[in-house]
C-alpha cells in the first residue's frame, strides 16, 4: 500500500494563471490536463494536491470547483476533500503585500453571507466581499475579490464546512489602485508569502486528515469487500464492524479474517458481530474478569 | 480560549457584549444577523470545530425557562430548566450535546434580564419549584467571562422557596466562595472514575481539583451534591467506583450532601448515531449497545451492574439522599 497517496486531497481553486504559476512552482505541480465542459486547466502532484485555474468571476469559480469535485480520488474514494481558494484581492486599509483569511464572505450581488470556520493558525482574518467587477472605491472595511463567494458556495456542498477556506493576498488599495497590479507584483506577493501559504496548506490538509483518516476502511476491509459478494447494506455493515474492531484494538482479528474469509458475507458479518460482543465485554485490555 | 467572537446584530450595542469584546481585543469580532446562521448550519463537523470553538454572543427569544422532562432531577415538585449558554467548554466524549447540536461553538445569551424576568414569573406561580441550570452547558465553566451566576444568584437569595441546581464539572467557584451561601442553591458536581475521566473527559479539571472545590464549597456552607453520570462499567467492574467513592468520602461530609444521583450512559438514538459518525474510531462507541424506545444505552455483560453500583453507593449515603436519573 506504500504507493498510495496517504494524506487528504487538497484542492486549490485559483482564478488566474498568473496566480497559479507561483503555486505550481512552490508545490511541484505538473499539468494534469483539462476538465469540465469549459476545459479548465488543472495541475497536480503525487502528494495529493490539485489546482484548477477557474478564470475570473464567481460563476467561473463555482463551475471550476464543481468540476474539480467530480474528479475521482482513486486511492481513497470515501474521503472528503480539503478546499482552498487562493488569490489576490483589494482592501480598503490593509497594505499591499499583506495576507488574510476570510472569516465572513459576502456576495455583493445576492447579499448571501457565508462564514468560513476559523480553526487554523494563519494570517489575520477579515471580511471579504465578492463583487462582479473590480472594486475601485473600497466602500467597506473589507477585502474585495471576484471569486470567493462562488467558490465557497460550490465547495461547501462537497464536504464539511471546516475544510473550505479562503486565503487572499492584498494587491491593491486606495493608495495603490488596481491599474498598478501587474505580473511582477503578483509574483512578488506570492513569493513573499510562500512559507505562510505552504504552512497553511499543510495545516489544512492535517485538518482534512483529522476528518478522513478515522473514516477510512482498513486494507483488510478493502480485501474482504473484494473477496465476497455483498449487498450495499452488507458493505455498510462490514465497514462499521471493521471500524468497531479497530477502535477496540482488534485489527489482528480483522487481518486474519481477510486472509481466510468465511464462505459468505452473512457468515462473515455474523462472526464479526459475535467477536465484537466478546471483545467489548473483555474491554480494551482483554481482561475478561468482568 | 476562543477562535473568534461572533456578535448578533441585535446585541452588538449591549453593555455585556461590549465588556466581553473589550476583554478579547485580539480575537476577530464578526457580526452576524442571527446566531442560527452559524450555529445551525448543516455540514458542520462538531469534532473538527471542537479544536477551536468560537464564542457567539446572542439574544435568546421566546420561552427561556422550560419544564423538565418527566423524571428529571431530585424533587417530585415542578421542575424547570434554563440555559443561558449552549455547549460546553469541556470535551467529554460521551456528551449528548455532540449529538444534539450541529456546531461546537459556544453560544452565550446575554439578555440575562429576560431570564431573570421569566424565572420570577415561575417563582410567583409555582411553589417550591426547582430550577436546573447546566442542561445545555456547564453552568460554571465560563463564569469568569459570563458572570451569569453572579447575576442570577441574588434572585434566588430573594426567593428562598425556589431551588436552583447549578450543575458543573468546573472548579470556577471563587465567586461562590466570596458570596454568602444560599440554602436553596445546590452546586452539583459530576464525576466518573479517574481512568474514565482521563480517557473521556478532555479539558475537565482533575477529580482531585473538583473534590477540592466541592470541599471548599461545603465548608463554606453551600449545599453540594454528587452526580454520577454517565455510569459506565469497564473490565474492572465496580472497583474504579469504589476508589472514587472512597476519595469523595475522605474529603466530604457525605451525610450532609444535598443529594446524590446516578444514571447510566443513555441518549436518544439519533444523537448516538451522530456521535458514532463523528468518532468512528472511539472505543466507547465500538461497544455493543441496546436500543429501546428511541434511546441507546451501552450493553454490559452483567445486567445487575447498576444495581451493584447503587448498593455500593448506598453504603456511603442514605437512601433519602439518593435518586436514580430517569
Amino acid at each position: 500500500m506504500s504507493d498510495r497517496q496517504q494524506g487528504s486531497v487538497l484542492n486549490l481553486v485559483v482564478a488566474h494563471r498568473l496566480e497559479a504559476r507561483p503555486l505550481i512552482e512552490s508545490l511541484g505541480l505538473a499539468s494534469a490536463g483539462r476538465v469540465g465542459a469549459a476545459g479548465f486547466e488543472t495541475y497536480s502532484n503525487e502528494a495529493g494536491i490539485r489546482l484548477i485555474v477557474s478564470g475570473m468571476g464567481k460563476a467561473a469559480a463555482a463551475t471550476a470547483t464543481r468540476a474539480l469535485a467530480e474528479l475521482p480520488n482513486a486511492d481513497h474514494p470515501t474521503d472528503r476533500h480539503v478546499w482552498l481558494n487562493i488569490g489576490i484581492a483589494g482592501h480598503r486599509s490593509l497594505p499591499v503585500g499583506s495576507s488574510m483569511l476570510a472569516n465572513k464572505l459576502v456576495d455583493a450581488q445576492t447579499g448571501q453571507v457565508h462564514f468560513p470556520t476559523l480553526l487554523l493558525p494563519g494570517p489575520a482574518s477579515g471580511c471579504l466581499v465578492t463583487v462582479n467587477e473590480a472594486e475601485t472605491e473600497y466602500p467597506l472595511e473589507a477585502a474585495y475579490d471576484m471569486e470567493a463567494a462562488g467558490f465557497f458556495a460550490a465547495a461547501r456542498s462537497a464536504g464539511p464546512l471546516e475544510l473550505v477556506q479562503v486565503y487572499k493576498l492584498i494587491s491593491d488599495n486606495p493608495q495603490h489602485p488596481t491599474e498598478r497590479v501587474d505580473r511582477a507584483l503578483i509574483a512578488r506577493l506570492f513569493a513573499d508569502k510562500r512559507t505562510e501559504i505552504i504552512d497553511f496548506c499543510t495545516a489544512l490538509r492535517c485538518l482534512g486528515d483529522d476528518y478522513n483518516l478515522p473514516r477510512r476502511p482498513s486494507p483488510a476491509i478493502d480485501k474482504l469487500l473484494q473477496s465476497l459478494r455483498m449487498s450495499v447494506s452488507q458493505q455498510h455493515q462490514l465497514r462499521r464492524l471493521g471500524q468497531r474492531l479497530q477502535a477496540l484494538g482488534q485489527s489482528s482479528y480483522l487481518l486474519a479474517l481477510a486472509d481466510r474469509p468465511p464462505a459468505s458475507a452473512q457468515l462473515l458479518l455474523r462472526s464479526m458481530e459475535r467477536f465484537l460482543i466478546e471483545a467489548g465485554n473483555r474491554g480494551p485490555t482483554g481482561n475478561s474478569e468482568y | 480560549m476562543f477562535s473568534a467572537i461572533y456578535i448578533e446584530a441585535e446585541v452588538k450595542d449591549h453593555p455585556r457584549v461590549g465588556e466581553i469584546l473589550r476583554r478579547f481585543p485580539q480575537l476577530p469580532h464578526i457580526e452576524c444577523t442571527r446566531y442560527g446562521e452559524l450555529f445551525n448550519r448543516k455540514a458542520q463537523n462538531f469534532r473538527l470545530q471542537k479544536a477551536a470553538p468560537a464564542l457567539i454572543l446572542a439574544r435568546k427569544h421566546g420561552n427561556l425557562v422550560l419544564p423538565t422532562p418527566a423524571g428529571y432531577g431530585f424533587e417530585s415538585g415542578p421542575g424547570f430548566y434554563f440555559s443561558h449558554m449552549l455547549n460546553c467548554l469541556y470535551d467529554c466524549r460521551y456528551c449528548f450535546l455532540q449529538g444534539m447540536y450541529q456546531s461546537a461553538h459556544y453560544v452565550l445569551f446575554v439578555n440575562y434580564e429576560d431570564f431573570q424576568e421569566q424565572l420570577q414569573q415561575f417563582m410567583a406561580t409555582q411553589n417550591k419549584a426547582v430550577f436546573y441550570s447546566g442542561y445545555d452547558c456547564d453552568s460554571l465553566a465560563l463564569e469568569p467571562v459570563s458572570g451569569f451566576c453572579r447575576f442570577i444568584l441574588p434572585l434566588f437569595a430573594q426567593n428562598p422557596q425556589a431551588i436552583l441546581e447549578i450543575r458543573s464539572k468546573s472548579t470556577q467557584v471563587r465567586q461562590l466562595l466570596e458570596s454568602s451561601p444560599l440554602n436553596n442553591v445546590v452546586i452539583a458536581m459530576s464525576f466518573t472514575p479517574e481512568k474514565d475521566s482521563a480517557r473521556w473527559e478532555h479539558r475537565v479539571p482533575s477529580i482531585a481539583k473538583r473534590i477540592d472545590a466541592l470541599q471548599k464549597l461545603q465548608a463554606a456552607g453551600w449545599p453540594v451534591a454528587l452526580r454520577f453520570e454517565p455510569v459506565m462499567f469497564g473490565p474492572e467492574g465496580l472497583q474504579p467506583y469504589r476508589e472514587l467513592l472512597q476519595q469523595l468520602a475522605d474529603a466530604l461530609d457525605l451525610a450532609a450532601l444535598h443529594s446524590v444521583s446516578a444514571g447510566e450512559f443513555r441518549m436518544p438514538s439519533a444523537f448516538y448515531k451522530k456521535l458514532v459518525k463523528l468518532y468512528p474510531d472511539e472505543a466507547l462507541f465500538a461497544r455493543s449497545t441496546i436500543v429501546s424506545d428511541g434511546m441507546t444505552t451501552l450493553a454490559t455483560a452483567d445486567s445487575d451492574a447498576m444495581a451493584a453500583f447503587e448498593a455500593l453507593l448506598l453504603a456511603h449515603v442514605a437512601p433519602s439522599q439518593y435518586y436514580r436519573c430517569a
